[in-house]
Formats: structure tokens, sequence, C-alpha cells
């Protein structure tokens, strides 16, 4: 029974099925990557969360324990450079243990979202208000109790018009520890930690306020819509749940940005709204509109009024990233050594 | 050589993928299909609303429930009005196929249509005739082996189309 527990662990811990295991690992990561069988991932985690990724990461750690066992074990291993050697290779393999246990914690608790909000609104992490297509749960993943309510978002477009590359939103944010509310400064570069998830700006944009007429002048709709319509001349579109129309917006902070000026009727200042209406392949309406310009749209009436500005917010909260950092960093280190004692060996001689 | 296997084991529709990477793609075939699709689409679209809302065909109208239910509230609308919205497709011209996955294509479309309101009920027309000149951006995407229209874009003809909305292609 012992020799053959011992054969089985001499099989795991060979420096040739590690290799192979670890090129298998990545040979699939790359493949994913390429985008040849299926859709691109969605981040290097959703990768290793695939079972012929955890399969690779299982034979990598059953190697790990393998090499671990027989290094501390094993007499005759305490002497001198030997000793020195297998120190680095005992972080090495420690840390490759730690950082797969993290991978597979992270395979059943791992929880990725996004929440949109418009400043001055407020919002919990419940399933409800999250977007869906950027849901990521496992089967251990609890939902995050907290409350963002978004106070401001920092201007987006440069004074030239571009887009800038470094969005910043400034969040109230609020759970149980923090009651009181406790203000967050996101951005878009370096992800906040806080309770246990890491938060920043993933996107952001204009939210301009709509309302809906009937044709006895009662307001049918109200609300803001979350759009895409910046920089300049970038075009979005909304419906609304109970007509059939599609309404395509573009937004100019101010009458001169419209490309085409002959367009623009006479008069109009300030910021400008271009307005195109279908009732599905019906195009109806197709005109320039200042704030608060009624616009006939069939029987009713619309028109934009204030526009306020949104952030997306990612929420991540992994508990098995805080087992595959120090496992990296140990893996690194180890192999740092090895490497450089190899190096140095090969120079002496 | 185990990572192919598992890539391919582990992913559906690879081998589709895999065709369409490669170039092996039967682009030809699709596209005909694909602008079959599109003719039967604005057909069945006008029989809907010359008939104000008969539902014969619905089962077989290539496209998602949102767009068949979008297309059957506008109706149910005119019906309320008493009127009646007449739709006739002169033209369809097919100017652009992009295929971003082996299923799923965005397709552009020049198409004239002719519109005319009729009343509900005598059927005698009450406006005159309209024409919309339009462009048309279609997301579809293939469904059981059959495209299907998920949504699309409606574009005054001739103007230069915005570029295509990354945010929608996630969700679609």
């Amino acid at each position: 029974m012992v020799r053959r527990l011992r054969r089985i662990f001499g099989i795991f811990s060979a420096v040739e099925v590690q290799a192979l295991a670890a090129w298998y690992l990545a040979a699939y990561v790359m493949l994913q990557y390429s985008g040849l069988f299926g859709p691109l991932p969605e981040g290097l985690m959703r990768t290793l969360h695939q079972w012929p990724a955890l399969a690779g990461i299982a034979v990598l750690m059953a190697g790990s324990i393998a090499a671990l066992s027989s290094m501390l074990f094993a007499p005759g291993k305490r002497a001198d450079s030997g000793m020195r050697r297998s120190f680095s290779r005992l972080i090495l393999y420690f840390g490759l243990l730690i950082a797969g246990a993290g991978i597979f914690v992270s395979s059943l608790m791992r929880f990725e979202a996004g929440l949109t909000l418009i400043e001055g609104y407020e919002s919990s992490t419940l399933k409800e208000q999250l977007d869906a297509s950027k849901l990521y749960m496992r089967k251990f993943s609890k939902f995050p109790a907290e409350t963002l309510s978004m106070a401001e978002v920092s201007p987006f477009i440069a004074g030239d018009g571009k887009p800038l590359k470094r969005l910043r939103a400034k969040v109230l944010f609020r759970d149980i520890k923090n009651p009181g509310g406790r203000e967050l400064r996101l951005d878009s570069f370096i992800p906040k930690a806080i309770s246990g998830s890491f938060y920043w700006v993933g996107d952001a944009g204009y939210a301009p306020h709509y309302r809906v007429f009937d044709a006895n002048g009662n307001i049918v709709d109200d609300a803001q819509a979350i759009l895409n319509i910046s920089p300049p001349d970038r075009e979005d579109s909304f419906r609304l749940f109970l007509i059939p129309h599609t309404f395509y917006l573009r937004y100019y902070p101010d009458a001169a940005m419209v490309p085409d000026k002959t367009k623009v009727p006479e008069g109009k200042k300030g910021p400008l709204y271009r307005v195109r209406v279908a009732r599905n392949l019906d195009l109806i309406v197709n005109t320039y509109a200042a704030q608060d310009d009624m616009i006939q749209v069939d029987a009713l009436q619309l028109s934009f009024g204030e526009m306020k500005r949104w952030a997306e917010i990612l929420i991540v909260r992994d508990p098995g990233f805080y087992l595959l950092l120090p496992g990296l960093f140990m893996m690194a280190i180890g192999g740092l050594v090895l490497l450089f004692r190899r190096i140095t060996k090969e120079s002496i001689r | 050589m185990l990572a192919f296997m598992a890539s391919v084991a582990g992913a559906p529709g690879a081998y589709e993928y895999y065709r369409f990477k490669t170039g092996n793609f039967p682009r030809d075939r699709e596209t005909v299909e694909i602008k079959s699709t599109i003719k039967f689409f604005g057909s069945t679209l006008a029989g809907f609303y010359s008939t104000g809302g008969s539902i014969a065909g619905l089962n077989i109208f290539p496209a998602e429930k949102m767009v068949k239910r979008r297309i059957f509230q506008d109706l149910r609308n005119w019906q309320d009005t008493g009127k009646l919205l007449v739709m006739d497709r002169d033209k369809s011209i097919v100017k652009q196929l992009q295929f971003i996955a082996p299923d799923r294509v965005i397709a552009v479309t020049d198409e004239d249509w002719f519109s005319v309101y009729q009343d509900y009920n005598t059927r005698r027309p009450v406006s005159g005739k309209k024409a919309n000149l339009i462009t048309v951006r279609y997301f579809m995407k293939k469904l059981w082996g059959k495209w299907i229209v998920v949504d699309y874009e409606v574009y005054i003809q001739g103007e230069p189309l915005p570029p295509i909305p990354v945010e929608r292609l996630k969700k679609w």
C-alpha cells in the first residue's frame, strides 16, 4: 500500500508531469483567448473556472503535494546547498498549492456584477437591480448587501470633445458596518477594496431626462434614460414598454458641435438633441430639439430635459483572490531564487 | 493536443467556430439564407399590417418575441384608433453583411416602403401614400438552424450609420 502510494506520489511529483500540466493549462487558456472554438472569454478567472482548466490545476496541485511530502519527509535533504534549494522549492510548491486552492475557492464563490447608477440615485446590490449581462455567480456566491448612491460622476469628455480614459465617480457606500454611509472615490484604473469586495468604474455616460405626454397633456412616462451618447455624434436608442416606438438620440453639449450645421434649426443654441423616432420600420420623426422642446410622436408628445450623468460600478467579491495573490507571490519568489541559483551555479562551473 | 481536445469538448458549437475562424465557413450558403430571411421578414411584416393584425404566419415569422410584441402592439394601437396602416415594400437591397460569429450576423439593407392609412372597417384610404426610404441594420442570430431577427435599427437612407453598439452585441 505504502509502496503504491509512493509510486503515485512519484508520478505526480515528476517534473515532466508538472511541466506537461503547466503547458496544458497555458495552451488551454491561449486556445480560449484565440477564439478558435467559441466566443472570446470574459476574463481570465472565468476561463480558469472551466472544468478543463480546473483539471489542469488539480494535477499541478497534486504534484505540489507529492513534491512537498517527499521533500519534507524524505531523508538526506537537509544538508547544505540541498537544504537551500529545497527551501526555495518548498516556497514554490507551497505557492502553487495556495494559488491553486485560491482558483478552486474562486470557482465556487466568485461574484461579479455591474450596477449602473445615475447621479442622485440610490441602488442596492439586489439581483433585480444588477445588469444581467454582467452578472456572474458561482455555486456558493453571495450577494453583497450594500447600498450605493451616486453622488457625482466626473466629466468624461475632454474640452476638445474626445473621451477621457480615466473615469471617476463619487459614491456613497452603505452596509451593516457603515450604516451612516461612507464616501468612496472610485475610478476606472485602480479598484477600491471595501467590505471584502472590489469596486471600480466600468463605464460612464449621459442620462437625459425625458417626459412623454398623451394627447390630453397628461404625463405617461417620466424618467432618465441611461444611454451611451458621448462623445457628441454618438447615437444610442431606448424604448418604452408600453409603446412600440424606438427613440434614437444623439447629444451635443453645444449646438456648435453639430457636424452638419445646415440642418440645425435657426436660433437653436446651447445643448441640442438629435431625435429620430421609428415605429417598427416606419420612420416618423427626424429632428433637432433643444431642452424642453415638445416633439410630436403620433398622438404623443416627447420632451427632453435636464441631463445627468451615469456611471457603471463594477463589483467583484472573490474570497479566492486572497489565496491566489500570496500564492502567486510565493511562486514568483521561489521561482526567482531557483533560477538565480541555477545561473550562479552554471557560471561557477 | 489534450488542451485542444478539452477546448473542443468544453465549448458548444466548437466545430462551427473552428470552421468560421479557419475560413471553412459556408458563407455563400448562409448569405443566401440571410437574404431570404430578411425578404421573408419584410413580406410577413407587411402581411400583418395589411390584414390588420391577423396572426396567421406568426409562428414562422423569423423574429424574436420582443420584435413580434412591438409589431402587434402597434397593430392594436391602430385598431383602437379605427385606422389601419398598410405598408408595402417596394425595394430591399442588402448592402452589407457582417458575420460576428457563425451564428450571429449584422445585415444592412436599403429599403423603400410605401404606407397609407385606411379606415379599419371600410378599408378606404384616409391619407395619401407616404414614401419611407430607410436603411435598416438588422441584428440576426441562428436559432435551431434558422436565422431570426433579434433587433433592428432604422436610419434615413444615405446617412452614414453610427458604429455598431458594442454593449448591445454583448447582451445579444
